[in-house]
């Protein structure tokens, strides 16, 4: 049986645990708050492009755009992954990796799959399982901009127009709650023009849009390539947006999980202290009584 | 008719206006309500909107408008609310930037920099003036 110092170590060591959890998780809910609000910001300026772009091109131009048109038999996709740098969050990196394996057998099977890696639990994943992968780093990622949103997207559209790849992917953790992340694979290129989606929904009034000529002030090829770069790169901004806050969600969640586990253990091992000192104190107080008898 | 003012990272107004100017490729532009269907860039210039007797007046440097019967959409690349910029320093500015233009002898990069940090400064100026 476990003397009493070793239980008082332990409930010691317990209780510092408990404070740092608790410390992490304020400040993954600090920050949480944060990144939940520029995630809802920015979320209006591409609802707006994706109710209108559709709209803006015609069937040739949606036909034509080397962004939009895809190949005959796509053979090649890559997939860009957006992990974290730090752990213990909980499931947010083991979950989109696995979902990942599953999508690139399944989904993806008979495509020649190239992965690019973001974050350094990724990295260390893939590292481990000698796939072969490219690892971009994300230069300071707390306080991640539209413009550095806007260099990725401008480095994946010139490889996508070199005819690197035929698909691209961008895999991440969409924040639902703070306690719900779901994996997504969203399709970047070629970009869907959800359009004929839209048109079921209410076809009237789409088919109605449709008609209206536009007016234009300026080359309409000029401001659709302009509207373009920007829709793909709120992609990628929404996404390291999605996957920041999601993470922050689940390192909360976590947190808050380990700090009551903790409670739970120190609750255990005060009761298992308190019943070692009480057998202490009955052994000491027998060895006394049967002193005192033997005199 | 509806207007909703965003960038890429935060939504700036959505609401109600009587009239919205912006400021496109061929100059200053404005939208009533049962407009058609229109697409514009949006250069350097002041953008504001009017509801009743209000005005709102910003500064917007790059984007795109679309407009339509009763609503407009602006995306705006950077945009500044007008009310921050202090007229007699924006003038200050201005004269120096004049000055450097034209005794400084810069070259082409140079002088399109300038002319552009001008336009900006010409624009924040005329934004002050809705």
């Amino acid at each position: 049986m476990a003397t009493l110092k070793n239980i008082r170590k332990r409930i010691t060591s317990v209780k510092n645990t408990q404070k740092i959890t608790r410390a992490m998780k304020m400040v993954a809910a600090a920050r949480l708050r944060r990144a939940q609000m520029a995630l809802l910001a920015a979320r209006p300026y591409r609802n707006i492009i994706e109710a209108n772009i559709g709209r803006l091109f015609s069937e040739e131009q949606k036909n034509a755009h080397p962004l939009l048109k895809s190949v005959e038999e796509p053979k090649k996709a890559q997939f860009l992954i957006l992990t974290s740098d730090r752990g213990l969050c909980g499931g947010f990196n083991g979950n989109l990796l696995r979902q990942t394996e599953h999508f690139l057998s399944h989904e993806a099977a008979h495509f020649e799959n190239k992965l690019a890696v973001v974050g350094k639990k990724g990295r260390d994943y893939y590292r481990s399982r000698k796939v072969d992968f490219d690892f971009l780093p994300l230069q300071n990622q707390d306080v991640f901009s539209f413009a550095q949103a806007q260099q990725m997207a401008s480095q994946w559209t010139e490889k996508f127009k070199q005819g690197e790849f035929d698909r691209l992917y961008l895999v991440y953790n969409s924040f639902k709650s703070v306690i719900s992340q779901i994996p997504t694979f969203q399709q970047i290129f070629p970009l869907a023009m959800d359009l004929d989606a839209k048109q079921t929904a209410s076809d009237t009034e789409i088919q109605e849009k449709v008609r209206i000529p536009v007016k234009w002030e300026g080359k309409p090829e000029i401001i659709l390539d302009q509207l373009l770069m920007r829709y793909v790169a709120s992609y990628f901004y929404l996404a390291v947006l999605e996957s920041q806050a999601s993470e922050l969600g689940a390192r909360m969640s976590a947190m808050d999980n380990a700090t009551s586990n903790a409670s739970e253990m120190i609750g255990k091992l005060t009761l298992q202290y308190n019943r070692a000192r009480q057998a202490a104190i009955t052994t000491e107080l027998m060895d006394i009584v049967n002193g005192a008898e033997a005199l | 008719m509806k207007i909703q003012i965003v960038t890429p990272e935060k939504e700036i107004y959505q609401g109600e206006a009587d009239e919205l100017y912006a400021y496109g490729p061929k100059g200053e532009f404005g939208i009533l309500p049962g407009h058609v269907f229109y697409v514009s860039s949006l250069e350097i210039g002041r953008l504001y909107y009017r509801t009743g007797s209000e005005k709102h007046s910003y500064v917007v440097e790059g984007g795109c408008l679309i407009a339509d019967q009763n609503s407009v959409q602006v995306l705006a690349d950077q945009i500044k609310p007008a009310d921050q910029f202090n007229k007699t320093e924006l003038e200050k500015r201005l004269v120096d930037l004049d000055k450097r233009l034209s005794q400084e002898n810069p070259s082409p990069e140079e002088f399109d920099k300038i002319s552009q940090e001008k336009d900006k400064e010409q624009a924040r100026l005329a934004a002050l003036d809705v």
